[in-house]
């Protein structure tokens, strides 16, 4: 079943993972296109503006 | 069907997740990470990792037959994330066009689950609003209801 494959599942850690990619940027490309997107913006307001758009909008 | 998902590792501070995709082309490390954007936003990203130079790369079609099932463990890496960073968005997008497609295609697939859960948004046209299938969003957002 799909909910049994998403469903909640103790994570074990792993302390060495931080350590390993200290310093690194990864996904740079990805990385920096998602500060571009999000700049200047407060996404927070849009998802609520967005809501409640749905709200009035809802018949 | 996406039945299952793969064992997955969690850094210490719920930020970096690693796991194993195992099909044909043999054991492929993944790596999934929330970085850091802005004050409360998290950009969700995802690759396979070089066992030899320990690179990570989201461009590289490893296609190890097993896509639902890799879909299906990064989607549950939410659930740790939001659990530690609570209040904050994750980003999504795919690496590619086709990859963002993709993406979609999965997100609908796994809608019923995530909503349960999250909020899940789509963005198009500089618009945000809730996700809805069928709609071709350029990126995602996903919050913790």
């Amino acid at each position: 079943m799909l909910k049994d494959a998403v469903k909640r599942k103790k994570t074990e850690i792993d302390p060495t993972l931080t350590e390993k990619y200290k310093g690194q940027v990864l996904f740079k490309e990805k990385y920096e296109w998602a500060m571009n997107h999000v700049k200047g913006r407060d996404i927070k307001k849009e998802i609520e503006e967005a809501l409640n758009k749905e709200r009035i909008t809802k018949p | 069907m996406i039945d299952r998902k793969y064992e997955v590792v969690a850094s210490n501070d719920w930020l970096i997740y690693e796991f194993v995709s195992i099909g044909p082309k043999g054991k492929i490390p993944k790596t999934v990470i929330y970085q850091h954007i802005d004050d409360n936003i998290y950009n969700l990203a995802f690759g396979d990792k070089d066992s030899i130079s320990g690179n990570i790369d989201d461009l590289v079609i490893t296609d190890n037959q097993d896509t639902e099932i890799v879909l299906a463990t990064v989607a549950s890496t939410l659930f740790d994330f939001f659990d530690n960073y609570n209040g904050t968005i994750v980003l999504a997008k795919g690496s590619t066009q086709s990859r963002t497609r993709l993406y979609r295609r999965y997100l609908t697939i796994l809608l019923e689950i995530i909503e349960e859960n999250f909020l899940l948004l789509g963005e198009l046209n500089g618009e945000v609003e809730r996700f809805k299938k069928n709609k071709e969003y350029t990126s995602f957002l996903i919050t913790k209801l």
